[in-house]
């Protein structure tokens, strides 16, 4: 029986020994019987080869496997902490801005506020000014009027058109003073 | 073909099988390391509050001062801006003739006017005060460009401090001065008593001095070039001081 299957290679032996004996009608028969033990233990060879690198192929991706799932939970116990976390910072700030718009809103009232204060100052400083001012006329009216008594008890002293100029112009001055006093008294 | 040979076959092509998957495929890796901390840390400079703002009020706000002015003859109200600690810049024409001037800030403070230093052509004054400012403005480093939203802070008919604003217009030629030097033009509404406000760009930074208006909400400033003239150039200006008998 011959094989002319590719690899299944030929026996060396019966190419290189030409000059062996003939060998026995019966020997034929065991020549492939011990060619197919000797496939058959390395094809179990083979397998178990296989079958240990299976082994440590799953050895090694339950190791994986062991790792991912160990990470898996410290992270979702990390997200849950963190989701925790998120929906208080949440809470605070919305607390926080709720409180900042109140406080915004009050700052603006006190902005308001300083400004009308400030206005009224500057409105009081004006009505004081305005106020010294005509204060120091009506002195002066009244130190002028003074005067004028004075010439009035000595009029044989002065010509009557004299006193009578000095009245009127003393008389306008005074108006004048009495005028402004009640424009700021009205606010004009 | 035996039972054997066939076995012998199924086993190679299984272990060949196998090889090519263990050689081929890529085998999965285990987890990269977790990150110390998932909380990036965040700079608490990132949280800043609007710059220049304290107590509700800008820091153009808080330049801006009120001015009483007591002529021999009359009483009047303008504005004026904060140059530096002594100094305040408003209208020649505020403090024209003046025999006692007084500032008052946004919070009521009262400043007292020593002197003023007078332009010979633009609008423009110096007034010195005897107190401290403690708010100053920034004179702006450019001009702005047309279409720019300008502010102008002041106290219309010497009244509280109010802020307007509008885009500037033009460049035009002073009318009322009768100078070379042009003016802007903005489209903002203004009033007596914001004379020498500050008219300032988006940032708060003066680039000019109210100093007119119409009445249709037009209001005319000196430019910024011509304010950088008159600082650079106090010498030249005239110098008045209080007092009825000083005025000529």
């Amino acid at each position: 029986m011959t094989d002319t299957s590719p690899d299944t290679p030929e026996w060396p032996t019966a190419v290189t020994a030409p000059a062996d004996p003939p060998i026995p009608a019966d020997t034929p028969a065991t020549a492939p019987r011990s060619r197919r033990s000797g496939a058959l233990v390395g094809a179990w060879v083979v397998l178990a080869l296989v079958i240990a690198s299976l082994i440590g192929l799953s050895a090694y991706l339950y190791a994986v496997h062991t790792q991912y799932v160990s990470q898996n939970d410290k992270l979702r116990s990390e997200a849950t902490a963190l989701g925790a976390q998120l929906a208080q910072e949440r809470a605070a700030t919305g607390r926080q801005a709720a409180e900042l718009s109140t406080i915004e809103t009050q700052l603006a009232q006190a902005k308001e506020r300083i400004s009308t204060l400030a206005n009224d100052a500057a409105q009081a400083g004006d009505d004081r000014l305005a106020l010294v001012d005509v204060a120091a006329s009506l002195i002066t009216c009244a130190d002028q009027r003074q005067t004028l008594i004075g010439y009035l008890k000595q009029s044989s002293l002065y010509t009557a058109a004299s006193l009578r100029a000095s009245e009127a112009q003393i008389t306008t001055y005074c108006n004048g003073a009495e005028q402004t006093y009640n424009q700021i008294l009205s606010g004009g | 073909m035996t039972r054997a040979r066939l076995a012998t076959r199924a086993v190679t092509l299984a272990a060949a099988s196998a090889l090519a998957l263990t050689s081929c495929a890529s085998l999965p890796q285990g987890p990269a390391p977790l990150p110390s901390a998932f909380i990036p840390q965040v700079s608490t400079s990132e949280v800043a509050i609007a710059p220049g703002v304290l107590a509700g009020f800008t820091a153009l706000e808080r330049a801006s001062m009120r001015v009483r002015v007591r002529t021999c003859t009359k009483y009047g109200t303008g504005s004026a801006w904060v140059l530096d600690e002594h100094h305040a810049v408003t209208n020649r024409h505020v403090v024209t003739g003046a025999t006692d001037i007084a500032l008052t800030s946004f919070d009521g403070h009262t400043y007292t006017g020593t002197s003023a230093v007078l332009d010979s052509s633009a609008d423009l004054a110096l007034i010195t005060v005897k107190e401290s400012f403690p708010d100053v403005a920034t004179v702006a480093d450019a001009e702005p460009n047309i279409g720019d939203v300008l502010k102008i802070a002041g106290y219309p008919e010497g009244k509280a401090l109010a802020v307007t604003e509008g885009p500037f217009r033009a460049r035009v030629d002073d009318s009322l001065e009768k100078t070379k030097d042009k003016v802007y033009q903005i489209e903002a509404q203004s009033h007596h008593g914001n004379s020498g406000s500050p008219v300032a760009n988006a940032d708060g930074e003066v680039v000019g001095v109210l100093y007119a208006s119409d009445d249709h909400d037009v209001s005319l400033a000196v430019t910024l070039p011509t304010l950088e003239d008159f600082l650079n150039d106090l010498g030249s200006a005239t110098k008045v001081t209080a007092g009825c008998a000083a005025q000529g």
